[in-house]
């Protein structure tokens, strides 16, 4: 049995001119990097055009990568600074055309039509809670929430110190806090809850 | 030992697993026999559930990382057109370009620069102008005594805008101001066109300029025309101005606009008004200037 190759492994490869090890690279962290980016821009095809354009810059700067940190956190800096360069450019030319739609998928784990619509509700509306926060305070929330990232992690993609993501952390979760107490989401997601236990038994 | 305030501060940490392991013991103690940090603790859960699954990402499709692998292969696909339109080589210069010309209409527009056509309009203006001085000067020279005697006006032709004295100026634009006035052009008129003309003048006094300001009012409020008198020896001035108004109406604030220059001109000097009809027509005059009061009501009592 083939041992699993790391991400050293295979950027060492990379370097030395195999470009099916950076396709396993991508293979390994496109869906992660995309789902970053998405959190971020509310929009498919532009979170996709970051997504290619994060793997190309990657390459492209692959010697630059100090081998001896992990690699997804520098990955996840190059995919988040594009995505934040690019809600900037958005919200300067205001388009922002936020795709609802994609934000309205069916939850899976539900069966009763009315729980899931009460369900997709409830995602619509966390979307558009966190779009109320500022880009880089998304940006916290969705690399410790979404990609389990810890505070050493997030500083480094971040680029700044573990203090200010506590800081930024504890500030962006207070005011997302008070978002869902106004609007009672905590305790809809409780009767969604409740709903899909009594369904199950 | 950990207080309820202490511990609901480091909740986040503590399910964030950011905590060190002596506080993180600490936190445990007060949560095992707090009930309602517990309970805190479980809404915070809650709220992160809420959060986590309440933003799904839709998967990426099959031949997603081949895309990116092909732009990597072959550099050229990878010149994506820019979304970003000021990184467009001709989206600065343009803009650079209107702004230039969007300042300089407004510069022209103000007349903060003068175009060519301006400039020559405006010497032939100074020419005339110059040629009506001359022309006044030679008249009151000639007979300057006979006009007092007599108390005639020096017939004077019509001046151009740019001969009218400055005080004029101002309340004809203080007109515009006030009253609503469409026209802010002063329209220099000469004694035959005046609705009324002053028979008499005091001793020394010669007209100096005529004006009127054409406009079109709410509800017809009144033309102004402003007869300008000086005496040349004294630098004595007269200012007579004859506002139209409906018969009957009576002399307020708003028929009669006054700068402030013009304010502190009537308070300096004597000053009468008289509401005089000719053909039907009324008209409020208001007169004053260096003069006795007895000279500014035999002026107006010569009014025709």
């Amino acid at each position: 049995m083939e041992k699993k190759l790391t991400d050293q492994d295979l950027v060492q490869r990379t370097l030395s001119g195999e470009l099916s090890a950076f396709e396993k690279l991508v293979l390994r962290y496109q869906q992660a990097v995309f789902n970053i980016v998405f959190r971020i821009l509310r929009n498919k095809e532009e979170a996709e055009d970051i997504v290619q354009e994060s793997f190309i810059k990657c390459y492209q700067s692959l010697n630059k990568y100090d081998q001896r940190r992990p690699f997804t956190p520098w990955l996840y800096r190059i995919a988040s600074n594009l995505a934040l360069t690019r809600v900037r450019q958005i919200k300067r030319q205001r388009l922002i055309p936020w795709d609802t739609a994609s934000s309205q998928l069916p939850d899976q784990n539900t069966v009763n039509p009315a729980a899931s619509l009460e369900a997709v509700e409830i995602k619509q509306e966390v979307s558009s809670y966190l779009a109320k926060l500022k880009p880089l305070d998304q940006l916290v929330i969705i690399l410790r929430y979404y990609q389990d990232l810890n505070y050493d992690e997030i500083a480094y993609i971040l680029d700044t110190t573990r203090n200010n993501v506590e800081v930024r952390l504890c500030r962006a979760r207070q005011r997302l806090r008070q978002i869902l107490k106004n609007q009672g989401v905590t305790k809809c997601s409780t009767a969604v809850k409740q709903k899909n236990s009594l369904i199950s038994i | 030992m950990l207080n309820c305030s202490e511990t609901e501060k480091l909740l986040d940490l503590y399910l964030d697993q950011e905590l060190d392991p002596q506080t993180k013991e600490k936190c445990e103690q007060h949560l095992g026999h707090c009930s309602r940090c517990s309970e805190l603790l479980e809404l915070r859960k809650q709220e992160r559930e809420t959060i986590i699954n309440g933003f799904p990402v839709p998967e990426l499709a099959a031949g997603f990382s081949k895309q990116i692998m092909e732009k990597i292969a072959n550099p050229t696909l990878n010149r994506t057109p820019s979304k970003n339109p000021w990184l467009k080589k001709w989206m600065l210069p343009l803009t650079a370009a209107c702004l230039v010309a969007l300042v300089l209409y407004g510069a022209f527009s103000q007349g903060i620069f003068s175009s060519p056509q301006d400039a020559m309009l405006t010497d032939q203006k100074l020419e005339q102008s110059r040629e009506i001085a001359n022309v006044t000067e030679g008249n009151s020279s000639a007979s300057p005594q006979k006009d007092v005697q007599e108390g005639t006006i020096t017939p004077e032709p019509a001046l151009p805008p740019d001969a009218i004295a400055p005080d004029e100026r101002t309340v004809n634009n203080g007109s515009d101001l006030d009253t609503g006035v469409s026209s802010g052009q002063i329209t220099p008129i000469s004694p035959t066109n005046a609705v009324l003309t002053p028979q008499y003048l005091p001793a020394g006094f010669v007209r100096s300029s005529a004006s009127s300001s054409g406009y079109v009012g709410k509800g017809g409020s009144p033309a102004i025309s402003i007869l300008s008198f000086e005496n040349p020896q004294t630098g004595g001035r007269l200012c007579l101005e004859i506002i139209t108004v409906n018969t009957g109406a009576e002399m307020n604030a708003q028929d009669t606009p006054v700068t402030t220059d013009q304010a502190q001109d009537i308070a300096l000097h004597q000053m009468a008004t008289r509401y005089v009809e000719k053909s039907g027509q009324g008209y409020w005059v208001r007169i004053y200037g260096d003069v006795p009061q007895t000279e500014l009501n035999k002026v107006l009592d010569s009014l025709k």
